[in-house]
């Protein structure tokens, strides 16, 4: 129904409470950025419920704290997502050969048959996927979590890799990366959607570990692609992609 | 005892002048002294939690463990306008939590149909909620202000991490009613929790 709309507002109960299916968390957080009456009714709302949550305190075994502490030691924290932020890190990729602009992404496309059998897809029990990549960012949970998502994974030829999640639900696909080598000084990594045909921009990932739920999926979209561009992004690709991940057939 | 917990590692630094936020800000820059200092500050009350909508101990500890984390990681995405440290940070807790609820429901939903499990909830979930708290004046008297049906909302949602959806087909209510509900019962506690502080 499209009264949702209408009273959107009503919804920061239920979100405070985590009542929402992904797909309405979702749009209910791209509402609170431009609603400062939601946002702080949500702060408050918050705030109200660790009040409650404190009386029911209760100590977990010594032993978690350990292994909490273990399982963060060879991770560093993300970066704010803000993009302007100096890259602090100087180390170059290496320089791809420099093909004409789209259709490196576009042969990616074309050898994709190939590219399908090798990638690996299941359905949902996402318990392990889901705790390897704790690190990624909460939007991206909640693609992670959603009960139709499925995934595909690629290595990158840079090293590391990249995990694709899709969940048909709430029309989301997150990417989730692993042991990217860190964005070259003045650069960015973005990310496309690759038609047949077209190559759209998707948004943009970190390096290391990180996350991001893509913008604009088109439904002719057979792969993503993830290049290095200039700080800022490009509107077409200009390098090819170090990272392919091929979207199966529905 | 549960609600004022005996710090068990005496050995971290403890400077009582820097606030949550401060520390998850540091943890932001890669401080992991900052990070010991917090878990111990919050974990009581998180795992609390936890436990509270698993109701098992070993997938509340799974639970806290990926929370924390993810906590430790995303700790660069904090923004201290936004909520304060404790409520951002049980607010991973709670998702956690509730997203493996909600797995754990879907892989059921075969074998068991939801109504009956939730019948046999329904009628002592106020009692419930007065009852675990009852040394717990301040949020006793905040949650007994609210009416039944607020209770029950509260409770649906927060602590057995039903979707808005699955309270109005449970209670066989229309969706509008409970997202209203759900606001209602959230600001009463808080305007309750504002009055009695
Ligand atoms: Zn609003």
């Amino acid at each position: 129904m499209n009264d949702e709309n209408a009273d959107i507002h009503t919804l920061s109960g239920a979100y405070a409470l985590d009542a929402l299916e992904p797909g309405e968390r979702a749009a209910f957080e791209r509402h609170l950025e431009a609603c400062e009456q939601c946002r702080d009714e949500v702060r408050s709302f918050g705030d109200a419920l660790s009040v409650v949550v404190d009386e029911s305190a209760q100590e977990p075994p010594e032993r978690l704290r350990d292994s909490v502490l273990a399982g963060i030691t060879a991770v560093r924290p993300l970066p704010p997502v803000t993009h302007d932020s100096p890259d602090d890190v100087v180390v170059a990729l290496r320089p791809g050969r420099r093909r004409a602009v789209t259709a490196a992404l576009a042969v990616a496309a074309a050898v994709l048959g190939v590219a399908l059998a090798g990638t690996a897809w299941r359905t949902v029990t996402l318990q392990d996927e889901v705790s390897r990549l704790s690190a990624a960012a909460a939007d991206v949970t909640t693609v992670l979590t959603a009960p139709d998502a499925r995934i595909a994974t690629a290595t990158a030829t840079t090293g590391g890799r990249g995990t694709m999640v899709m969940s048909p639900s709430s029309g989301q696909v997150a990417l989730v990366t692993d042991g990217l080598a860190p964005v070259p000084a003045g650069k960015t990594y973005q990310v496309w959607f690759v038609g047949r045909g077209s190559v759209v921009p998707a948004g943009f990932v970190d390096g290391g570990t990180a996350g991001t739920v893509l913008t604009g999926h088109p439904d002719d979209a057979v792969a993503i692609g993830v290049t290095v561009e200039p700080r800022g992004g490009s509107p077409a690709p200009t390098s090819d992609p170090f990272l392919t991940i091929a979207i199966p057939a529905a | 005892m549960a609600s004022h917990p005996a710090p068990t590692a005496a050995a971290e630094p403890d400077p009582p002048t820097a606030s949550a936020e401060d520390l998850l800000e540091r943890c932001a820059q890669g401080d992991r002294g900052a990070f010991v200092d917090l878990y111990r500050r919050l974990s009581p009350g998180a795992y609390g939690l936890a436990l509270r909508v698993l109701r098992d101990e070993h997938l509340a500890q799974d639970a806290l463990q990926e929370a924390f984390e993810q906590i430790w990681s995303q700790s660069g995405r904090y923004d201290r306008s936004r909520s304060s440290a404790r409520s951002w940070i049980l607010t991973i807790v709670h998702r956690r939590a509730v997203d493996r609820v909600r797995r754990e429901q879907v892989e059921r939903q075969g074998a068991m149909a939801w109504g009956a499990q939730h019948r046999e909830a329904e009628h002592d979930v106020v009692a419930e909620v007065v009852e675990l708290h009852a040394d717990h004046r301040r949020v006793r008297a905040a949650l007994s202000a609210l009416t039944p049906l607020q209770r029950q909302a509260l409770e649906l949602a927060y602590h057995r991490g039903l979707t808005q959806t699955q309270v109005a087909a449970e209670l066989d209510i229309p969706l509008g009613t409970v997202k209203t509900r759900m606001r209602d019962a959230i600001r009463r506690l808080r305007g309750e929790l504002e009055g009695r502080r």
